[in-house]
């Protein structure tokens, strides 16, 4: 059934932007931040990932072990150079710091690599398995496996540990959490950094997919943050269910309208919620985060 | 009418300049100051809706090519002159910009920006699919017919002039606010909006206002550029790339202020200049990756912009005069 | 003046203002009293168009502004004070009041000297130039009144307007209210100095639990069991 093909992509393809956006969403919610340089730590995860195939033949699924931790700990030295610094300012630093480290890294990604499509073919790459009359593609079928594990394995860590509760805390009420003892710094720190491991993860799955080039972060980033908005801005499971509805948005879109007018669908959608219901599916308490009175 | 020291400088600075191109031949130069002059009117337009109006718009360009399509569409449909298609954009970029300042008035600072983002994106989709009427992604040029009305012209002279004029536009109407009620009113919500409100300032309608005028600026910008540069790419036109740069300018020169946004379209453009020969064409991304960086640092170490290190040197030497009391005692 | 019926809100499940009705008459000093928590605060926000209400209704000058918003509210002419001050921290004393003044002109001109005129009133005019975040809290209560004051309102709703101020302060601040009150303004002050609601009011409303408990002269209230099981206490002389 040609419905249930598209469903089913969709379906995948939505499991990746989960873990896409999932970083976002907890930056958000824990820092009070909106990241827009989320899309080009994404492209730095990819370049990454790209690089380490075309030098040493590592396969992006291993190369997460290297990439992620990258990220992780690029995340805590933005984190402390900037990010820290713009905490407690008005909006125009936090949004312009962002969107100026944005600028810079995306403009150092054209000058090393040029404007070039870079692409990993890995021997697999190809594959494509047929269910029944399903037809799937590996590398994607991968990526949702591996976005599925790291989305549930966040949220165990989250609930779980001691830090992941300290995590959770602070997006409750920051003032308690202090009063109890948790070193505000260090949460914000680790968060961020968490963040970004996230995107090493995406971008390492995303590299048998898609080809990497300086503005891919632009195109993927606008895709988390409607995700975000959509499932409310700093709830996690909200990003998991918008996850998955923008990917069957985009599988069905992609089938019942030309690409170019596929894009137009998310930001009207986008504009739409913001307009209508910012808090978004679940953001029930969030409300007041994204709207002021 | 008494003139303060401050203004014969200026009024002195701005008859020099006008008197460039009568000593001046080099077309490089004039060329370059040319361009200074629009992004002083784009930066200037963007600093009264984001940094009188707080409204801190990351898809400003979009207003940019709403002029820029108007009125050459107009030009090469319908022959229309640029001028009255100048104006016509400007009133559409308005009713536009007041639109969609209506439906995201309540979001607040980065979800505001993320919107207008969105915006300019859609734009930026409905022109390249437009193809009937905006020729989709090969873009517009627009003819070369030199004469007055079409507002093209052989030489650089004239485009210099209405640059001229064009950049003043803001800046005035930044000195108007400073000393207005629809000024102190943004003042008053900017510290905070809830006061003001209490105080019966109208908050939707005065920030309503403001976009309206900043947006239309902004359009008169886009038909500028249009007939300056002689094509649209919707690509570009449209593009975080130039939002940003605008709104780059604004900020590193300084926000709420006359003249903060003229000072960072000069430096960002010599700075432009100099990286493009020292580097050479080669390194197209350099400038951009310094802006970016640039755009950090200012924002976290003088986040009033470089016009404050001016401008704290007049405030020390009043304060020195007037013996000012900082701390107060009952 | 101002007239309040049936008036109610709840958040989420808590029943926050319950019914309050009462009235305040031209040239009054009236007194809104009650322990924290009573809800004067919300019912002050509901009066001033800041909080949506539930049910109810509230009467300024025989006029309905139930639910009209804020900055409508104020430029009909009922103005109000916040119990955390809210100075426009960054601009001076005299912008501060201007906003206020510019509030029933568009002239510059009209309103600077109108806000020098209410500067003069409650004798802030020496810190005219001076930033507002810089003055102590006494000075930035009285900076708020004058702002307020700059829009010429009828009514003046005070929010705690004595809290955190010395002894001195308070007996400033009463005299001045008391001033405004004999040049024909209507006040409703929210209060916990009992001394000053004492001497102030010639009309007290005291609430409890969202629900009005009391109303009438301050002797009476002070007289009446449930006020002082509430919140009064036990052997408190109304004199």
């Amino acid at each position: 059934m040609l419905l249930t093909q598209i469903i089913i992509s969709g379906l995948l393809l939505g499991g990746i932007y989960v873990l896409l956006s999932i970083g976002l969403t907890l930056i958000f919610g824990v820092l009070k931040i909106v990241n827009f340089a989320h899309g080009s730590f994404l492209m730095i995860a990819m370049y990454g990932s790209y690089l380490l195939f075309k030098q040493w033949h590592i396969d992006p699924y291993l190369g997460i072990i290297i990439v992620a931790p990258g990220l992780f700990l690029i995340g805590i030295a933005v984190y402390v150079l900037v990010i820290k610094r713009v905490m407690v300012a008005p909006d125009v630093a936090q949004i312009f710091a962002t969107v100026g480290l944005s600028t810079a890294l995306e403009n150092t990604a054209l000058l090393v690599f040029h404007a070039d499509y870079l692409s990993v073919r890995t021997t697999y790459a190809d594959v494509v398995l047929t269910i029944g009359q399903i037809r799937i593609s590996l590398a994607l079928l991968i990526g949702f496996l591996v976005a599925i594990i790291i989305t549930f394995g966040l949220f165990g860590f989250l609930k779980y540990t001691y830090m992941g509760k300290a995590i959770r805390a602070s997006t409750q009420d920051e003032l308690s959490s202090v009063l109890v003892g948790i070193h505000r710094e260090k949460i914000y720190m680790v968060t961020f950094g968490i963040g970004l491991a996230t995107l090493g993860i995406a971008g390492a799955i995303l590299m048998p997919l898609y080809p990497v080039f300086p503005t891919v972060g632009s195109h993927f980033v606008l895709i988390a943050f409607v995700v975000v908005v959509l499932g409310g801005m700093g709830n996690m499971v909200g990003a998991m269910f918008g996850g998955l509805i923008i990917g069957l948005i985009e599988s069905l879109s992609g089938f019942f309208i030309s690409p170019s007018m596929q894009q137009l669908v998310y930001f009207v959608i986008f504009i739409l919620i913001l307009v209508l219901r910012p808090q978004g599916l679940m953001g029930f308490k969030l409300r007041r985060r994204v709207v002021a009175k | 009418m008494k003139l303060s020291k401050k203004t014969i400088i200026q009024l002195t600075i701005l008859a020099v300049v006008a008197m460039i191109p009568l000593v001046l031949d080099n077309d490089y130069y004039l060329d370059m100051i040319i361009n200074i002059f629009l992004w002083a009117l784009l930066a200037g337009a963007w600093n009264l809706t984001a940094g009188y109006g707080g409204l801190l718009s990351l898809g400003h360009a979009a207003f940019l090519g709403i002029g820029a399509y108007t009125s050459t569409i107009l030009f090469v449909k319908m022959g229309v002159s640029p001028w009255i298609g100048m104006l016509a954009g400007g009133l559409l970029a308005s009713a536009v910009g007041v639109l969609l300042g209506y439906l995201t008035i309540r979001l607040k600072g980065p979800f505001f920006s993320l919107a207008t983002l969105a915006f300019a994106e859609i734009m930026t989709i409905i022109a390249v699919n437009a193809r009937g009427l905006t020729r989709g992604s090969e873009g517009i040029s627009v003819p070369f017919k030199p004469s007055f009305a079409n507002l093209v012209f052989q030489g650089k002279i004239e485009y210099f002039y209405i640059g001229l004029v064009l950049c003043l536009i803001p800046i005035f109407i930044a000195k108007y606010l400073e000393h207005s009620k629809i000024g102190y009113y943004l003042m008053a919500i900017r510290e905070d909006e809830v006061a003001a409100k209490s105080l019966g300032v109208k908050s939707v309608r005065v920030k309503l206002i403001v976009t309206a005028v900043g947006t239309f600026l902004t359009a008169v910008g886009g038909t500028f550029y249009a007939q300056y540069i002689a094509f649209i790419d919707p690509y570009y036109i449209f593009s975080v790339g130039l939002s940003t740069q605008i709104a780059l300018m604004a900020i590193i020169g300084g926000m709420g202020t006359p003249f903060g946004p003229v000072l960072g379209a000069i430096l960002i453009s010599f700075a432009s200049s100099y990286l493009r020969s020292a580097l050479g064409s080669a390194q197209a991304g350099v400038h951009m990756i310094v802006y970016g960086l640039l755009l950090v640092v200012i924002v976290i170490l003088i986040p009033h912009g470089l016009i404050s290190l001016t401008q704290r040197k007049w405030k020390k030497q009043a304060a020195n005069k007037g013996g000012d009391k900082t701390i107060v005692k009952n | 003046m101002l007239k309040i019926k049936g008036l109610t809100k709840s958040f989420g499940g808590l029943l926050a203002v319950n019914k309050v009705e009462f009235k305040v008459k031209d040239k009054q000093i009236a007194g809104l009293i009650g322990p924290n928590g009573a809800g004067k605060t919300t019912l002050f926000n509901m009066i001033t168009g800041s909080f949506p209400c539930d049910a109810g209704t509230v009467h300024f000058r025989d006029e309905d502004i139930t639910g009209l918003k804020p900055e409508i509210v104020s430029l009909k002419g009922l103005g109000r004070t916040f119990q955390i001050v809210k100075p426009f921290r960054n601009l001076s004393v005299l912008k501060n009041v201007m906003v206020g003044g510019f509030a029933h002109t568009n002239n510059f001109r009209k309103a600077q000297k109108k806000a020098e005129e209410v500067l003069e009133l409650v004798e802030l005019t020496k810190f005219k130039d001076v930033p507002a975040h810089t003055l102590p809290i006494g000075l930035k209560k009285r900076l708020e009144l004058a702002r307020i004051l700059c829009t010429d309102p009828q009514l003046l709703c005070l929010d705690e307007v004595l809290g955190g101020l010395t002894n001195i302060e308070v007996i400033q601040m009463i005299k001045l209210i008391r001033d405004l009150n004999e040049r024909g303004l209507t006040i409703l002050m929210v209060e916990h100095v009992m001394s000053a609601v004492m001497s102030l009011c010639n009309h007290v409303v005291v609430l409890n639990n969202g629900q009005k408990l009391a109303e009438g002269t301050p002797k009476e209230i002070t007289k009446n069991s449930k006020v002082i099981e509430a919140y009064l206490g036990e052997g408190y002389d109304a004199s």
